[in-house]
């Protein structure tokens, strides 16, 4: 249990020391929420990169302590590269949330944690795809650190060897750290990573729609049944989901040259994507091509300068990840059948059966018992909206990448070669998990954007501060 | 002055949006908790059926297991174990007993459930099962289930 523990607390702490020397005026609750969100990614991602990096190089992991303090390097490279951010706007002061609002969140915090941490002490093994999936490639990692590419090669086609290695790299670097195989690390990695989930959510929202919009998006986002379900079941998804978060905030912020967070740490966030699962890759793709598609709208060149510092926070991630598919990695099943399923975008009756697999997702009944009432957020994103606001183009990103996201979700079911029958109902619930945070951050960022937040601010001067 | 649409928005931002989001969440957390439960019972259309009570007893302590049936998909318990994320037992589909991979598995240590219509087909598979087990010297057990229904059970080499 210590393993994750001391990685997350390493990330933590890196990732504040980063976030002070890009923003030195930005301090106290905020700055810790911002290091907290990027913790996971910092203390886990660069874990597992380092022992799966190595072993592609043929290295064996060297002892406990030497392996966590190599853990750190990614996240003390991206210290060492950070620069102070230019022509950043002063931090401002906005209004703070109702007090019985924030009371609200700590039952309900409490309840998800409880529940999550029930679930694990009963089953700590996980649900199927974790033990299928990323436990046995975990178990090759820590057996054969420098040997796992033939074994990966050899394994049945259900056990996925050619799935990344955030996952399990960060599972066998725990392992390896403890001496033992206990499943506790797992189920502690996946709590810390929506613990990320949360935190990141938070300061994505607090950013364009305020404090008390954050408070909500949090309520919100901890309740809902797929994510909490997916933690104890110790999948991808929600991890991914995190990643994507972290990137699409930051990329919305270079969009709108409001530097909030250093693009070292949103390339980082960015080039994991890939790393966490093949989904990942077209995430990271789409997100790419509205953030430069977005730059060209507003003809402002001079942001694509950012994108330097955004690659080399790439560069490590997407390095591990390109020589794991080529050295180590069998074929993709999709890529490897694509050449013989294209005809079948024009088959009327796939697109048929696809839509009903989307609508039977999002119907009041089978919707409610996946999402809870969240599907009900995007009504009340729609009721805080005014005729004249002006959308941010981090807005207008954002909303556009999960619409893209989700039409290209449709089309990996129109190309899939496998039974849909099968495939829709095990798999489009946890493709929209991925998708899902972004979707609530985009909703509220569109409907309760920070005019909203500053007319309460007006308000608190003629009032004076609420409660 | 406050105008009526800065306290329109100060309603909307400040408690109708808040409090709406409460009512969310405490609907989400009471289905989540309806959603682990169903998770601990296994799949909601098994929940109580003999059969499958009968498989999960057995299956304790079987970290994962192929499951070979001639039932039709809707009506057998793997294929509703392996299409949800029942998290007890995971469950490969294998259809094909013989299968090269699958023998290779067994010489490894795994488990098979049969569930097949007839009890003459299970007997025969049980048999063929022990006899290449002795042939191939690889400690095995069978466990009955039902009289259509056993998991043969292989265990790995470094057990011997």
């Amino acid at each position: 249990m210590t393993a994750p523990v001391f990685l997350f607390t390493v990330g933590w702490i890196l990732a504040y020391l980063i976030g002070r020397r890009h923003r030195p005026c930005r301090r106290g609750f905020r700055s810790a929420i911002d290091a907290l969100a990027f913790a996971p990614a910092v203390g886990f991602g660069g874990g597992s990169l380092v022992y799966v990096g190595a072993g592609l190089m043929g290295i064996a992991p060297p002892s406990s302590w030497a392996l966590l303090a190599l853990a750190s390097l990614p996240g003390a490279a991206l210290f060492i590269l950070t620069r102070p951010a230019e022509h950043a706007p002063p931090e401002q002061r906005s209004s703070s949330p109702p007090r019985w609002l924030v009371a609200a969140l700590v039952p309900v915090l409490s309840a998800s944690a409880w529940m999550v941490g029930r679930a694990d002490a009963r089953n700590p093994r996980g649900g199927y795809d974790a033990v299928v999936i990323w436990q046995v490639s975990a178990r090759i990692l820590d057996e054969a650190p420098t040997r796992a590419g033939p074994i990966l090669r050899a394994i049945p086609a259900s056990h996925h060897g050619d799935y990344p290695g955030l996952l399990p790299g960060v599972f066998a670097a725990a392992w390896h750290i403890e001496g033992t195989r206990s499943p506790t690390p797992q189920a502690l990695i996946l709590a810390l990573f929506g613990l990320g989930l949360l935190a990141a959510q938070w300061r994505a929202v607090d950013r364009v729609s305020g404090s008390t919009a954050a408070c909500c998006a949090v309520l919100l986002l901890a309740s809902t049944p797929e994510l909490l379900i997916y933690l104890h079941l110790q999948y991808v998804d929600p991890i991914v989901a995190y990643l994507v978060i972290l990137a699409l905030d930051g990329f919305a912020q270079e969009l709108e040259e409001r530097p909030l967070t250093s693009p070292l740490l949103t390339g980082f966030a960015f080039g994991l994507l890939p790393w966490s699962k093949n989904e990942g890759i077209p995430l990271a793709a789409l997100l790419l091509v509205v953030f430069l598609v977005g730059v060209f709208v507003r003809r402002r060149g001079v942001i694509l300068r950012r994108l330097r510092p955004i690659a080399a926070g790439a560069f490590l991630p997407l390095a591990v990840h390109l020589l794991f598919k080529t050295l180590w990695a069998p074929p993709n099943d999709m890529m490897k059948n694509l050449s013989s399923t294209w005809s079948q975008l024009s088959d009327a009756a796939r697109w048929r059966r696809v839509a009903r697999g989307f609508r039977e997702e999002w119907s009041p009944l089978r919707g409610f018992q996946r999402w809870g009432a969240g599907w009900v957020v995007l009504p009340l994103a729609i009721l805080g909206t005014g005729r004249d606001r002006r959308r941010r183009p981090g807005t207008l990103m954002a909303v556009a990448f999960v619409v893209l996201t989700l039409a290209a979700w449709f089309g990996v079911y129109l190309l899939s070669y496998a039974d849909l029958d099968w495939h829709i109902p095990t798999s489009l619930h946890r493709l929209l998990l991925q998708v899902f945070p972004a979707a609530l951050v985009a909703a509220i960022w569109w409907g309760w954007p920070e005019k909203m937040a500053s007319e309460s601010k007006e308000e608190e001067k003629e009032w004076g501060p609420e409660d | 002055m406050v105008s009526s649409a800065m306290l329109q928005a100060r309603f909307i931002s400040r408690s109708l949006l808040p409090a709406a989001a409460i009512l969310v969440a405490v609907t989400g957390l009471s289905q989540s908790w309806r959603t682990f439960g169903g998770l601990e019972r296994g799949p909601r259309e098994l929940w109580g059926t003999e059969r499958f009570l009968r498989l999960r007893t057995a299956s304790r302590g079987i970290p994962e297991f192929g499951y070979d049936t001639d039932l039709p998909a809707t009506r057998t318990l793997g294929h509703r174990i392996a299409t949800t994320q029942w998290a007890v037992a995971p469950a490969v589909l294998i259809h094909d007993f013989d299968q090269a991979s699958i023998l290779r598995r067994l010489r490894a240590g795994f488990a098979i459930v049969c569930d097949y219509a007839d009890a003459k087909k299970l007997d025969a598979r049980i048999a063929l099962f022990q006899a290449w087990c002795e042939a191939e010297h690889l400690p095995h057990r069978v466990v009955p289930v039902t009289t259509t229904m056993a998991i043969l059970v292989t265990h790995p080499e470094r057990d011997r």
